[in-house]
């Protein structure tokens, strides 16, 4: 029986840290906060949050600044650099390191990930 | 020698000229002492410790045709031997051997222990590639001789021995025995491994602290705190005697048998008598095996690299 | 009861594997192996073997070089993979018995006044079945503990066992309440006192809570919630008090069931008129949001004023995680001391003095030396009463005035509220048994067959060295479990 919360399943033998970790944006510092202030112990799973509790827990997932409005402030600040026509943002579109990283090999991550629509 | 270098003389200046008459040639007193022959050493020796007898030219001039330039002789025959040193010695000491033979001798085991030259130490003493078989040979009449009962042995038989003794005699150190102090404790050191122990074992009730702490919280292994007490254990002394010790260096195997040859030494200390007993239980003699050193082109001391074929 | 698992072919017991599973009821497996084997995966019926086509592997398998530490390959079937907690489960299991042991004829069981006897000194007794059953209950019984080599569980009495039962009798008959801390060396047998006490108090019909492993309570793995209306905020923890509920119910169910409330609980939601058996009420709890409420009334009800109730024993193992900050984190993100947890609060106040029992008892807590955090607090208060107790016994002869340990003043790390709670309890500390208990021991060991020695003066005395100084637990790895290391 999956419980959803924030609007993802999780499986309820899913530790309710790790589950608030999947979502972009929010780490363990966060997250530890969160289980403190709705009393969950760091070693609940989800099956055994009671509904009120899930409920209060996507309650305070929404209102915070998460997956897609983390994203988009990244995207945004990227633009903005690129807008202004910067080193920083062009090297964000050509998809090479930003902060003076040799290129030489190793640049794997920044091939992946950097771009004006920045995944990650 | 006197005599020998006579004979020597006559064929040395056989063939000198018969010319020596009315005034002759003042002698070359320099060429006749490097006739003659030194003790030790091959080499003919230009140092004259005592002059020779002057020696009568005219009148063996008169007797022999003698040659203008003496040639010299050496006195003993195994001058044109390859060992000529060691074969002087070995003829000297079986001539000893086969005049000795009737007196009475000890058993070998009783026999005071001594440490011989062993092949290479021989070699070095005379500088001479002495053979192995030859040495052999040798060392068998040397041990026959040592074994003349010493209170009969001639001092001749002595000083040819005392050759063949090695310089550092090992069985001569006497270990100094442990005291007991006023407080009743006697103090052993063990080593074993690259450990270090010393124990100050008193009589008591059996108790053991190791470090400041008991034996069971010091060794976590169960044989580790019986090869420590081994020693105590072997001679059912377990409860006879405390112990309290330091133990330094090493693993847990190295200290805890390092403790036993501690505590063991120690014990003798106590009760003498119970030498044999702790030998027979392994706790008298030092291990001296220690980790071999690692060898390049190998992983370990012996270990190989890896290797597959193709 | 037969032993936990076949010690023949080493199958667990949880494995499936019964006798019915074997290929004997299928026809088709008479022309099958026979059907003895040593693991599981063998006695599952075998897929059909592989005919013709590559074989398996690689082409060089054999001549290439194996650089990695992990192999490639799985090799072979593992059979069936264990269940969810089967594992802990299995690493947890009791057992109490051993059928292959010998019988000794002259084990008796221990009576109620037994533990109390001084007679009894270094004697091996064995617990009743009933008790077995409360102390096993209440999870008294440990898996690192050699239950399971012996016909039946037997203690040994000791002479720090029979002054603790002694002054739990004494507590007991003036209504008191013996405040003790069981503390000692490795191994010394400290859960084993704790068990004892917990014997003796069932045998004397008293109500006995055990908590048998604190660090349950405050590594922050079980729930926790904010009980409302107190100041400062205490905190309950449902799930375990539902278990500690109907561990108690099981445990005291004789004992429960003779009592009465004397007054209603409006505050729970099922209805309990006065003159209820209280093992009803503890059996109210059904959820663990009723737990706490439940366990509020189940303890006032023991400790009423006025009613005749039997004494309580309240004993608890593993004192230290009791006597730091908890690993919980109040809604303020600020570490919880364990104190605000309402449990280990009402323990500790039973155990600073706080907490009177109106009919006596005995609050018990045994410390532990293997998984323990370093609380310098408790240890400083544990030894600081040792201290106080030895010089009001006029101290060891040889050192003559005793040392009270004080507070290390450049220390940073000590608990006000810890030293509290300790300030007046006693301490029993356990050490090695003398050279008799050590007989007794060896000797049930080798009537059980489970020391094949003769038992001597000459044995006893190595066995006792070696262990330290009596120290039971290193005498039994030194004599009993000689294999295992």
């Amino acid at each position: 029986m999956p419980v959803s919360i924030f609007g993802a399943a999780f499986h309820e033998q899913k530790l309710v840290k790790k589950a608030l970790e999947s979502f972009y944006a929010l780490g363990p510092q966060t997250s530890a906060r969160i289980l403190a202030k709705y009393c969950i112990h760091p070693r609940a799973k989800i099956g055994t949050l009671p509904p009120k509790t899930v409920t209060a827990l996507t309650a305070e997932l929404s209102t915070m600044t998460i997956e897609s409005d983390a994203k988009k402030i990244l995207h945004d600040n990227i633009k903005r650099l690129r807008d202004m026509g910067t080193y920083r943002g062009r090297r964000h579109a050509m998809n090479l390191p930003v902060r003076g990283q040799r290129t030489r090999n190793q640049i794997e991550t920044a091939r992946k990930l950097n771009k004006v629509e920045r995944r990650g | 020698m006197a005599s020998s270098t006579r004979q020597g003389l006559t064929s040395a200046l056989r063939g000198v000229t018969r010319t020596l008459n009315g005034k002759r040639p003042p002698l070359p007193k320099q060429r006749l002492q490097t006739l003659r022959l030194s003790g030790g050493s091959r080499c003919l020796s230009t140092e004259s410790i005592t002059p020779a007898k002057a020696i009568d030219i005219q009148g063996l001039a008169e007797r022999y045709r003698i040659a203008e330039h003496a040639r010299a002789v050496p006195v003993s025959a195994s001058y044109f031997s390859r060992t000529p040193i060691f074969n002087d010695r070995y003829l000297a000491l079986d001539k000893l051997a086969r005049s000795y033979t009737n007196l009475p001798v000890v058993p070998p085991a009783d026999a005071e222990p001594v440490v011989w030259k062993n092949l290479s130490d021989l070699r070095r003493s005379i500088g001479e590639q002495v053979k192995a078989t030859d040495y052999a040979d040798c060392l068998a009449i040397v041990r026959r001789l040592h074994q003349i009962h010493p209170d009969l042995k001639p001092d001749i038989v002595k000083e040819a021995l005392d050759d063949f003794k090695r310089d550092v005699q090992g069985f001569l150190n006497r270990p100094v025995p442990i005291p007991i102090d006023k407080f009743g404790r006697a103090l052993g050191v063990g080593k074993r491994k690259s450990s270090t122990a010393r124990a100050f074992v008193v009589e008591g009730d059996g108790q053991v602290l190791v470090n400041g702490k008991t034996l069971v919280d010091y060794f976590g292994r169960v044989h580790d705190r019986e090869s420590a007490v081994w020693a105590l254990h072997a001679t059912d002394r377990l409860d006879k005697y405390n112990v309290w010790a330091r133990v330094e260096g090493g693993g847990t195997t190295g200290q805890a048998e390092a403790l036993t040859l501690a505590i063991a030494k120690a014990l003798i200390a106590h009760e003498p008598a119970l030498k044999p007993a702790l030998r027979k239980a392994g706790c008298v003699t030092r291990d001296p095996r220690r980790v071999e050193r690692k060898k390049h082109g190998r992983v370990k001391a012996r270990k190989g690299p890896t290797w597959v074929k193709r | 009861m037969s032993a936990p698992s076949c010690l023949r072919c080493l199958v667990r017991p949880s494995a499936g594997v019964t006798v019915s599973s074997l290929p004997r009821s299928s026809p088709l497996a008479v022309a099958r192996a026979a059907p003895f084997s040593t693991t599981t995966a063998n006695l599952r019926p075998k897929k059909e073997v592989q005919t013709g086509g590559a074989p398996k592997g690689h082409v060089r398998s054999g001549k290439m070089l194996q650089l990695g530490k992990f192999k490639k390959g799985k090799a072979g079937d593992r059979g069936r993979t264990p269940a969810p907690g089967e594992r802990k489960a299995y690493r947890k299991r009791i057992t109490l018995s051993n059928d292959n042991a010998i019988p000794v004829p002259w084990l008796t069981d221990l009576g109620p006044a037994d533990l109390a006897n001084p007679a009894n000194t270094a004697r091996i007794m064995a617990l009743p079945t009933e008790v077995q059953d409360q102390l096993r209950a209440s999870e008294a019984f440990k898996p690192t503990q050699c239950w399971g080599m012996f016909r039946k569980p037997a203690v040994l009495v000791r002479k720090e066992t029979i002054d603790m039962a002694n002054r739990m009798q004494n507590a007991a008959d003036k209504r008191h309440t013996l405040r003790l801390v069981v503390s000692g060396d490795k191994l010394t047998g400290k859960s084993l006192m704790v068990l004892q006490a917990m014997a003796h108090a069932h045998l004397n019909n008293w109500v006995v809570i055990h908590i048998p492993e604190v660090q349950e309570l405050t590594t922050a793995c079980t729930e926790y919630a904010p009980i409302p209306n107190t100041d400062p905020v205490q905190y309950m923890q449902p799930v375990y008090v539902l278990k500690l509920l109907q561990a108690i119910r099981r445990a005291n169910e004789g004992v429960l069931s003779k009592i009465l409330t004397v007054s209603a609980h409006p505050e729970l939601s099922q209805s309990m008129p006065p003159n209820t058996p209280l093992l009803a009420l503890a059996g109210a709890a059904k959820e663990p949001d009723a737990a706490w409420p439940v366990f509020q009334a189940l303890w006032s009800e023991l400790t009423a004023q006025g009613a005749n109730r039997p004494p309580i024993l309240l004993s608890a193992d593993g004192l230290a995680h009791m006597m730091k900050v908890s690993d919980y984190r109040s809604p303020a993100f600020d570490l919880i001391h364990s104190h605000d947890l309402a449990l280990v609060r009402l323990f500790a106040d039973a155990l600073g003095g706080g907490l009177r029992l109106p009919s006596g008892g005995a609050v018990i807590a045994a410390t532990t030396r293997s998984n323990a955090p370093r609380t310098p607090s408790m240890e400083l208060a544990l030894a600081q009463r040792e201290a106080e107790a030895n010089k009001g016994l006029g101290g060891p002869s040889s050192s003559g005035a005793v040392e009270v340990p004080q507070r290390d003043p450049f220390f940073r790390g000590y608990d006000d509220r810890v030293e509290a709670v300790l300030r007046s309890v006693q301490v029993l500390r356990v050490r090695g048994v003398d050279k008799l208990e050590a007989r007794a021991l060896m000797e049930y060991w080798a009537a059980s067959g489970m020391l094949r020695a003769t038992v001597d003066e000459k044995a006893v005395t190595e066995k006792w060295a070696l262990s330290g100084g009596g120290v039971p637990g290193e005498m039994e790895r030194a004599a009993l479990l000689t294999a295992r290391i």
